[in-house]
């Protein structure tokens, strides 16, 4: 198995590994991070090789630049990932915390609307208690007593009193035909 | 020499990309690729090795707080080369130090590794254990199989992609990636006990 990452890591420094395999390698790498070690011991053979002199980093040099960034998190990348993750996260659960209060916010008062509460509902029995519904005989005499201003006031108007001459007032159609005659 | 670019750019791009993104360990990659090359760089400005190696670093740390702004209009080699000089320079200035005015131009970077001035800078403990590095590493690759040794060679000396390398030697691709590897490995078994 390590011989397959060694490889990669081979292929890795001369340049010869495709993308997909070079994501194989990160994630090998985090999970055994001695193959910096490795890596590091190739690319001094790749010196030495080049121009008889070994350059060599101090034992931690990547060590340090970590040690150092760490110490500036303002610098660090993935802190500022993380800020802007949590940037977001907050966003999206105000956003979601608001919607549930509008939801709720919503839901109460069609209940209210639907279901009235006691005390609404002991407003309207005094009310309904306050004002009382009429019997039906009072119902009934209101009505002949209305009935009865109807025919005094048809009598008044009627127009036999006029045909039969009971008033001695006749109407201007008879008059202009008594004229005539 | 002839060096193949287009795959290390893609490589070094992809690479730049997960940094941004997040992904640390990438940068990590992009150190451990690049640290000689750059540390090398370096003292050709800052005498002293330990020097270089802070200076080296610092270096580092400026390119990685610059990342999100690094767009990919140059090679991500160029940009780091650029930083490291410039910190250099600064760092010179700083100590009030006179430096050597190299013209080392920006397609001068694959170069570097040539100067002979490098040489001789070290501390005697630094010496003697390159020597140590270098005899072993030699000894190693005169005791490699003649294939294997060839296929080695004109990958680091000549600069030879794969594919040129399986072309040169009329073998499949495949078996010139697995004699540089089985090469590597072989040096490898002799060196780590030294530099570990």
């Amino acid at each position: 198995m390590n011989t397959e990452i060694n490889q990669k890591i081979s292929q890795f420094l001369d340049d010869e590994l495709t993308v997909a395999e070079l994501d194989e390698l990160l994630v090998k790498i985090k999970k055994q991070p001695d193959l910096k070690n490795k890596m590091n011991r190739y690319q001094v053979m790749t010196q030495v090789m080049k121009m008889d002199h070994a350059v060599m980093a101090n034992v931690g040099f990547l060590d340090n630049i970590n040690l150092q960034l760490e110490r500036e998190p303002n610098y660090l990348l993935p802190v500022q990932k993380e800020r802007e993750k949590q940037k977001q996260f907050w966003q999206k659960t105000s956003l979601a915390v608001a919607a549930s209060i509008a939801c709720i916010a919503v839901i109460m008062s069609q209940k209210s609307v639907m279901q009235p509460n006691e005390q609404s509902l002991q407003t309207v029995a005094s009310l309904e208690e306050a004002i009382e519904v009429p019997p039906v005989q009072m119902v009934k005499k209101r009505q002949d007593s209305q009935h009865e201003r109807f025919k005094a006031y048809l009598q008044a108007h009627n127009d036999d009193l006029y045909t039969h001459g009971s008033l001695n007032a006749y109407p201007f159609a008879q008059v202009a035909s008594y004229g005539q005659e | 020499m002839k060096e193949q670019k287009g795959n290390n750019a893609e490589l070094d791009k992809e690479l730049v990309l997960k940094v941004q993104q997040g992904d640390k360990s990438a940068f990590d990659l992009l150190v451990i690729k690049y640290q000689h090359r750059i540390i090398q760089l370096v003292n050709r400005y800052v005498k002293d090795p330990s020097e270089a190696q802070d200076v080296a670093q610092e270096a580092f740390i400026k390119a990685y707080r610059a990342l999100p702004n690094f767009r990919g209009d140059s090679a991500f080699y160029t940009w780091l080369y650029r930083i490291a000089i410039n910190t250099a320079k600064n760092y010179l200035v700083s100590r009030s130090r006179r430096y050597s005015d190299y013209q080392v131009d920006i397609q001068d970077a694959e170069q570097v590794g040539n100067a002979p001035e490098l040489k001789g800078l070290d501390t005697p403990e630094h010496l003697l254990m390159n020597d140590e590095i270098v005899e072993v590493v030699k000894d190693a690759i005169d005791k490699l199989p003649e294939e294997m040794k060839t296929a080695i060679m004109l990958r680091e000396f000549e600069g030879l992609s794969y594919e040129e390398i399986a072309e040169a030697m009329e073998c499949p691709v495949g078996t010139v990636r697995s004699r540089i590897f089985r090469a590597r490995e072989a040096i490898d078994e002799k060196l780590s006990p030294l530099l570990n």
